[in-house]
């Protein structure tokens, strides 16, 4: 009965990976060991299963898988070189707004500055909800930034809590 | 031409038709070791199309200490594995009859007796590796269909080279009785 070494040796024998001294020793045992040549030539048994099997299966009539994957993968890329450029110019547009914008102060922040100037001017205290323009004027107001802007807008102001005091007063 | 040439001409200058050469050269052992593992053409189609888009993508990263040829099983057989699994080992085999085409027997126009009797072996013989284990299986589809060696393919499963070798041994032996009741029906 053939040991477990004995049976890989062969394997490898067979497979040709055999070192020297592994080979000497197989073919040695072929001469003079009848089982491992049953052994033998059953592991050569797998050349004439290679040989019938080659035929199957068939490779698909659609063409080469190797083709295909190379031209699926050369449309893609070149597919991300055409719009790589539109990607670039649309960043470099999105960075430019980004900057204007923090530069250029928005409208809210530019009235409610004047407000609490004008305010600070009288000695008036006002409530907090007060110190800031209408809701209205905070949404639909897009002046530009002019010199003239801090005087209109505590003129108008002015007229706000003018009209404000009115009302409260005794009719 | 050389693997490792039609590789750098893939990789640094872009060349396609390196590429599909160098696929091209292993497609169809790669193309029967994966049908010896899934018995499905359309399966086997999946995995091919996957393993071959999965090595384009990892080529520039391929180091070669590595047979390309090993390299490019392995992940064939994580592909196959990966199917395998999806199915949750449900096998479907389709018997090759369904491919006539597939027959050289048919071109060389022997004796139909004859060519059906080569064709009753090739199914049994088909049908006697598409019963044996997985990791059986794999050794055997390996070692006769892409004809790598034990120590590569002890690589490519990861397992040591006395295991690869019982695995083969185990198959031989489970082969051998399976198509002894085949044949001797």
């Amino acid at each position: 009965m053939m040991n477990q070494k004995t049976r890989d040796e062969i394997l490898l024998y067979w497979s040709g990976e055999a070192d020297a001294a592994q080979e000497a020793r197989v073919q040695v045992l072929l001469k003079s060991d009848p089982e491992a040549r049953v052994y033998f030539d059953e592991l050569c048994q797998f050349d004439v299963l290679r040989e019938r099997l080659a035929s199957s299966p068939s490779m698909p009539s659609s063409g080469s898988f190797a083709e295909h994957a190379v031209c699926e993968m050369l449309a893609e890329r070149s597919g991300w070189r055409g719009i790589g450029p539109w990607v670039s110019v649309a960043a470099v547009v999105i960075v430019i707004l980004a900057a204007a914008n923090r530069m250029w102060p928005s409208n809210e922040e530019r009235k409610e500055t004047v407000v609490r100037e004008g305010t600070q001017e009288e000695g008036l205290v006002l409530p907090r909800a007060m110190e800031r323009p209408r809701l209205s004027q905070r949404l639909f107001v897009r002046e530009r930034h002019t010199a003239r802007l801090p005087k209109i807008l505590i003129a108008r102001e002015r007229a706000r809590k003018l009209r404000i005091r009115l009302e409260k007063f005794p009719q | 031409m050389d693997d490792s040439l039609l590789i750098r001409k893939f990789c640094s200058d872009g060349d396609g038709e390196a590429a599909a050469e160098l696929l091209g050269k292993y497609e169809r052992a790669l193309y029967q070791f994966i049908w010896q593992m899934l018995h499905h053409s359309q399966d086997c189609e999946d995995a091919m199309q996957e393993t071959f888009s999965k090595a384009l993508c990892a080529l520039p990263r391929y180091r070669e200490e590595n047979h390309f040829k090993s390299w490019l099983f392995r992940i064939g057989r994580n592909e196959a594995i990966s199917v395998i699994r999806r199915r949750r080992r449900t096998v479907i085999v389709e018997s090759p009859e369904e491919r006539p085409e597939a027959d050289p027997l048919i071109d060389s126009q022997p004796a139909v007796s004859e060519v059906m009797e080569q064709r009753e072996r090739l199914q049994a013989l088909d049908q006697a590796i598409s019963q044996l284990p997985e990791k059986e299986r794999e050794v055997v589809a390996m070692r006769t269909q892409g004809e790598l060696p034990f120590k590569e393919i002890a690589e490519i499963v990861g397992a040591p080279i006395g295991t690869v070798l019982a695995r083969m041994h185990a198959a031989k032996k489970r082969l051998k009785s399976l198509l002894n009741t085949e044949l001797g029906r």
